[in-house]
């Protein structure tokens, strides 16, 4: 299983999460019309354990995972959904950020986690 | 000019057999050793040698062009021993123990696995009254030893070997590196591992090689 699929997995099946965006988990590409607040999230990187003769024996896989809503308030209570529902699993959280798409004015608040396959 | 790779190397891990003596060695671009018994080495076996020469007791070496029969000659491949101001002329006998059972060392870091320390010249200071400052003159070469950290995998058939080793303090064991070019680097060491991994991303063992001597490298 991918990590893109199993933080789908746990993001779209975790009540917490689903309370405050529904079912509007994204990996990638976010729908164009989608409803605020929702979740999108995204691979920007990959640490393999690879060994000399070349075999990669696992592989940490860094997510951004941006929680957007319309007020900032709302996208850090989302933030803090996700973050409760990756406690206590495989996935390691590794810092916040925030982010504003000036176009619409929607706000993000994203957090930084990765997970060990 | 050339730069050799180092992903795509192993690590082979062996073992010693008895001890074999030998009852001289020659000063010779390639040093032929002379048994009274049969050694029964082939050519390409793997043997530590440690006799009088100091300077290359516990190097480990392949055999060459043994005689197969009395007297039972076998040349020790690369090492030149003309010097006798290293080798003294006559001095050098002593016993030779085949390296075998060879073991490869597997789950090798891709970066940062295999670092070396030591073998750098030291120096000592000195000065005179009358000069205000001091001179250096050479003096021993530092200990060398090799750093291996692989992924941890306690139940690598490996894994038992080196600890073993590990724990059997004061005996050295043969290794070898086979570079991807081919190259062989051959060396003895004394083993020591750590049962207590490394926390990072992933577990890390790390095994130290102190070496007995020095290098031998043959080009394939």
């Amino acid at each position: 299983m991918s990590a893109e699929t199993a933080l789908y997995a746990l993001l779209s099946g975790n009540a917490g999460v689903t309370a405050l965006v529904s079912t509007r988990v994204y990996p990638d590409l976010i729908p164009e019309k989608v409803a605020i607040p929702y979740i999108g999230f995204e691979r920007t990187g990959s640490a393999p354990a690879t060994t000399l003769e070349g075999s990669v024996l696992a592989e940490r896989v860094d997510i951004v995972i941006a929680c957007w809503s319309a007020t900032r308030i709302q996208a850090n209570q989302i933030a803090d959904a996700v973050r409760a529902a990756l406690a206590g699993t495989s996935w390691r959280y590794a810092g916040s950020g925030s982010e504003v798409d000036e176009a619409t004015g929607r706000l993000a608040a994203t957090l930084q986690v990765s997970l060990q396959t | 000019m050339s730069a050799i790779g180092v992903p795509g190397s192993k690590v082979y891990m062996g073992t010693y057999g008895a001890a074999k003596a030998f009852s001289s060695i020659s000063n010779a671009s390639e040093a032929v050793l002379s048994f009274a018994a049969d050694p029964s080495l082939a050519a390409n076996d793997i043997f530590k040698m440690d006799g009088g020469w100091s300077e290359v007791a516990g190097n480990v070496f392949r055999a060459k062009s043994p005689s197969g029969s009395g007297p039972y000659l076998v040349t020790a491949e690369g090492f030149d021993s003309q010097s006798t101001t290293l080798y003294p002329a006559g001095t050098g006998a002593g016993n030779i123990y085949e390296a075998s059972s060879w073991t490869q060392i597997t789950q090798v870091k891709d970066e940062g696995g295999i670092s070396s320390s030591g073998g750098d010249l030291t120096f000592k200071e000195y000065g005179y009254l009358e000069v205000g400052r001091k001179f250096r003159q050479p003096d021993v070469r530092n200990p060398v030893g090799l750093q291996v950290v692989c992924y941890e995998d306690v139940s690598l058939g490996w894994y038992a070997n080196v600890l073993a080793a590990s724990k059997n303090r004061g005996v050295d064991y043969p290794f070898y590196i086979l570079l991807p070019n081919g190259a062989k680097v051959y060396f003895s060491a004394y083993v020591s591992i750590s049962e207590v991994p490394n926390f990072g991303d992933y577990l890390e063992t790390t095994i130290d090689l102190s070496l007995v001597n020095g290098f031998q490298r043959y080009a394939s």
